[in-house]
């Protein structure tokens, strides 16, 4: 099995070390960490307008499928993996966020494994994300890590008072069969 | 090794980094460090048979079948207690066929996960199929087989 997307970046150099990645479930414990990662204004997880968001919207946001991301043990963000019709069509949308102060070397270990783990038990032939023009770190990880862009669905959301477009970015594979 | 009966302090016991419905589940180390890990649900009702072996993992007999006197088995072993295997999957037939009086258990093993299939041969299960591209694992569809052992009535 090929992919179709180029190499994927990886880091090198001092400057871009990695931590140890692990996952797991959130648990009434975790939440006020996990809100505190709401109030970064760019923490765009689920919605464009995270610091503004109530305690209830954003356990709603989490759903059941939201896993926290760990970097050698402590909460670095979140991340979900969502199936885009029906589960044989094997086409994922992803959701991921790391904190502001996450550098760019970071976005790109934590995708490679959330990739691996996605890829694991499943079959994977197109795994989707999607950032507002608007957002920065998001359109920054996707470029360097290879992501293909496939366009831009124009005016979908509003920021600063004005509408905006979002970019549709993702990674495919070949069918096994 | 002593089998007992599931106590809900044994929940730990039943999730782990092992290939779910594995015959010989033996914690694999090229686990991805943010896939989920397999887990069994704690044992509700008559329709299968959990057993703990303490501290090491369990032994769960499922798609029982009273009639036809047969179950597929599959066992968990926690990182640290890959060497129990042998022993764990020899008690679980003991228990299967002797005190559950099955005629029959089978069980999955995944060639691909690296792991020799010692540890069912020890416990006398043979090898009855090979199921190609029976399981994803890893990026690729991979040959799962199907092992059993019969009791010599």
């Amino acid at each position: 099995m090929t992919t179709t997307a180029p190499a994927l970046f990886t880091p090198a150099g001092p400057d871009a070390s990695v931590p140890r990645w692990s996952s797991r479930v959130l648990t009434a414990d975790d939440r006020s960490e996990v809100l505190a990662l709401f109030t970064e204004p760019d923490f765009y997880y689920r919605t464009e307008r995270p610091g503004t968001r109530p305690e209830w919207e954003i356990l709603k946001l989490l759903g059941d499928d939201t896993r926290l991301l760990l970097a050698d043990g402590r909460l670095a963000g979140l991340f979900a993996v969502e199936a885009l019709g029906l589960p044989h069509i094997c086409h994922y949308q992803l959701h991921l966020r790391l904190h502001a102060a996450a550098p760019l070397a970071w976005w790109i270990s934590t995708y490679q494994e959330v990739v691996r783990a996605t890829r694991w038990r499943h079959e994977v032939i197109r795994l989707a994300m999607r950032f507002a023009k608007f957002d920065e770190r998001g359109l920054q990880f996707a470029r360097a890590a290879g992501l293909t862009n496939e366009g831009t669905l124009a005016g979908v959301m509003v920021h600063a008072g004005r509408h905006c477009g979002q970019v549709f970015f993702a990674q495919t594979w070949e069918p096994s069969s | 090794m002593m089998l007992r009966g599931y106590r809900s302090s044994d929940s730990r016991l039943l999730s782990g980094p092992w290939l779910d419905g594995e015959l010989a589940g033996l914690p694999l180390a090229c686990w991805p460090a943010l896939a989920e890990r397999s887990a069994v649900p704690p044992p509700s009702g008559p329709d299968e048979e959990l057993c703990i072996a303490s501290g090491v993992g369990f032994v769960r007999y499922t798609e029982l079948d009273w009639v036809h006197r047969r179950a597929r088995v599959e066992t968990g072993l926690q990182p640290g207690h890959a060497d129990a295997a042998g022993p764990l999957l020899q008690a679980a037939v003991a228990y299967g066929l002797a005190d559950l009086n099955l005629h029959k258990l089978h069980g999955w093993v995944t060639p691909a996960t690296g792991v020799a299939a010692t540890a069912p041969d020890l416990a006398g299960f043979r090898l009855e199929a090979s199921v190609p591209d029976g399981i994803w694992l890893d990026g690729r569809a991979v040959e799962r087989q199907l092992w059993a052992v019969i009791r010599p009535d």
